[in-house]
């Protein structure tokens, strides 16, 4: 294992479309907990970003998902990258520890990597996971997160179209009107991740429903 | 028609060479639209009369101005810009945003707050701004707009970074407008009357370190790190410990100021445990804390401590010999706290369809 925090080469393994978004992969050569970043750059000098890594910290590849920045720095190339190519990683970093007990892990879109990287260290018991997104088609690793969490998984689809299944424990809407439309336990932790928009708005959904702002911890696209 | 507010010397040589002129003139160029403030190519009378007609022909002077004004009664005026066109790339004037900047004045100083994004992602929970979320980065333009287009601009002492947005997570163009505001062929400002204050985002604020000489504030507010989780989101991925650490490490070879904003909310972060924690975990690092009184914001779950509270927090810190000054509140009766009245100039209009949750 790498000695953390250094940047490094590592060499890509896989590039996947997810949806919209794309999941890429290189074998695992430092050790994480769930919910840790890493920087990511093309080569020394040019622009980088950090992303949290969705993959395990026991599985033997490390990946990060990602959208495509229309007009970005960095991601038109990620996207244009392909197994054998080679990107810098510099990390873990950070900390998004999962509360211990019972909570709500509340995610849109690429928000959802940490999550799944806790799930995956088998950190979900007890945990319930919303997932907002625009199509269905952008609610990645849905058979993988069904078979953990069964239905504690629920996801929040705004452009469903009406002739669209939507599929058991799929709420036709945004994650908010759900949200919304709910009531909230106040003794619960929520953990949110995605952009500053949604954490925002839901954050402020949940303290006018009478959670106490300490209960909630939220991770922002940066 | 090129715009050549919020263009450094060195982006000017260009310029000059498309006009013939050797690279020295991007330097007069720069004198003449920042230092002389001159407000037509005609009056660049060192530059060769066909070089001013070419200018006139290619190129713009044009720099922002204000679209609203409104003035507290302790003298504090908010202006409301409105950020469209080149000074907030990748959006178009048909779908305009606002920022903001407040203009404070004092006996010993008259000091312009400014900003430097339109919105912000980093979600503080007690910041009006954040509500916006990110809707895009001003350029060098677009910020300087502000300390040019106010009434006042000729008066100002000093210019602090504390507006809307997080500076450092625009940092290319924050590093361009601080480099315009204090060179001798820009506006000229000591180092010292500039301040930048960020929540930390360490990478870009040890670039901001090495490239620039003004001070710096650090937005602390609570010195107890999972408490100030639940407040700044940033605290997940750039820890306070590696921040106050960076900062100790700039000391040793750095003199410049480093201050600290601490803002009181009431049962929050006020306690005698918290000035106790802050008095330790800054022990090593010259600073002043800036005691800051929270202008509440609607809907939000916090409210400003007392100013008896204030005063103990100060005493104690000085006490414990941690140099702390309260910072007196101003504006609040025309919302100056930052974002506030740019928040509810974007909320009266659409923002649904961006959003992908």
């Amino acid at each position: 294992m790498v000695k953390a925090d250094l940047p490094h080469t590592v060499r890509i393994s896989s590039v996947k479309r997810l949806g919209s978004a794309f999941a890429l992969t290189w074998k695992r050569d430092f050790d994480f907990t769930a919910g840790q970043l890493v920087e990511v750059a093309l080569d020394e000098g040019g622009a980088s970003r950090l992303y949290s890594l969705f993959t395990g910290p026991d599985e033997d590849e490390a990946g990060i998902l990602f959208n495509l920045a229309e007009g970005g720095e960095l991601t038109p190339s990620l996207a244009r990258l392909a197994p054998g190519d080679t990107i810098l990683i510099q990390g873990p970093s950070g900390s998004f520890p999962a509360f211990p007990g019972p909570g709500i892990w509340i995610a849109n879109g690429t928000g959802l990597a940490p999550f799944l990287s806790m799930a995956r260290a088998g950190l979900s018991a007890g945990k319930k996971l919303l997932h907002g997104a625009r199509a269905p088609d952008d609610f990645y690793f849905l058979e993988e997160l069904e078979a953990v969490m069964g239905d504690s998984f629920l996801r929040c689809c705004s452009r469903i179209s009406a002739d669209s299944p939507a599929g058991k424990g799929t709420f036709r809407g945004r994650l908010t009107t759900f949200l919304e439309s709910g009531s909230w336990d106040p003794e619960l932790s929520y953990e949110l991740c995605g952009s500053a928009s949604m954490v925002v708005d839901v954050r402020d959904i949940l303290i006018a429903k009478g959670v106490p702002h300490s209960n909630i911890v939220s991770e922002v696209y940066f | 028609m090129q715009e050549l507010f919020g263009l450094t010397a060195q982006d000017l040589v260009p310029v000059a060479q498309s006009l013939s002129l050797k690279p020295f003139a991007a330097k007069q160029l720069a004198q003449w639209i920042y230092a002389r403030r001159v407000a037509s190519f005609d009056e660049m009378t060192d530059l060769p009369k066909e070089a001013r007609e070419r200018l006139k022909e290619g190129f713009s002077l044009r720099s922002g101005a204000p679209v609203r004004r409104t003035q507290s009664a302790d003298g504090t005026v908010k202006y409301l810009f409105q950020a469209s066109g080149s000074y907030l790339p990748n959006r178009d004037a048909a779908s305009p945003r606002f920022v903001e900047a407040a203009y404070i004045p004092e006996p010993d100083r008259r000091t312009l707050c400014v900003s430097t994004q339109v919105g912000c992602r980093m979600g503080c929970l007690f910041c009006m701004t954040g509500k916006q979320g990110l809707q895009g980065h001003l350029s060098p333009g677009g910020i300087l707009s502000q300390v040019r287009g106010i009434p006042e601009s000729d008066g100002l002492t000093n210019v602090v970074y504390m507006g809307m947005g997080e500076p450092l997570d625009n940092l290319e163009n924050v590093l361009k407008s601080l480099e315009i505001l204090t060179a001798d062929w820009g506006f000229g400002f000591s180092n010292q009357r500039v301040t930048l204050s960020s929540v930390g985002l360490l990478p870009a604020l040890e670039e901001f370190f090495r490239r620039s000489r003004v001070r710096f504030a650090l937005s602390l507010h609570s010195p107890f790190e999972d408490e100030r989780r639940s407040l700044m989101p940033v605290q997940n991925v750039h820890a306070l410990t590696q921040v106050l650490d960076f900062l100790r490490r700039v000391q040793a070879k750095d003199a410049r100021r480093i201050s600290i904003e601490y803002i009181l909310f009431e049962g929050v972060n006020d306690s005698p445990r918290h000035r106790r924690e802050l008095v330790r975990i800054l022990q090593g690092l010259k600073t002043r804390v800036n005691l800051i009184h929270y202008h509440a914001i609607p809907g939000s779950p916090l409210r400003g401590s007392s100013a008896k509270v204030m005063e103990e927090f100060e005493e104690a810190l000085v006490e414990r010999g941690i140099p702390a000054t309260v910072r007196r509140s101003r504006g609040e009766d025309i919302q100056a706290a930052c974002g506030l009245l740019s928040t509810k100039e974007l909320l009266k209009a659409q923002r649904a369809e961006t959003l992908d949750y």
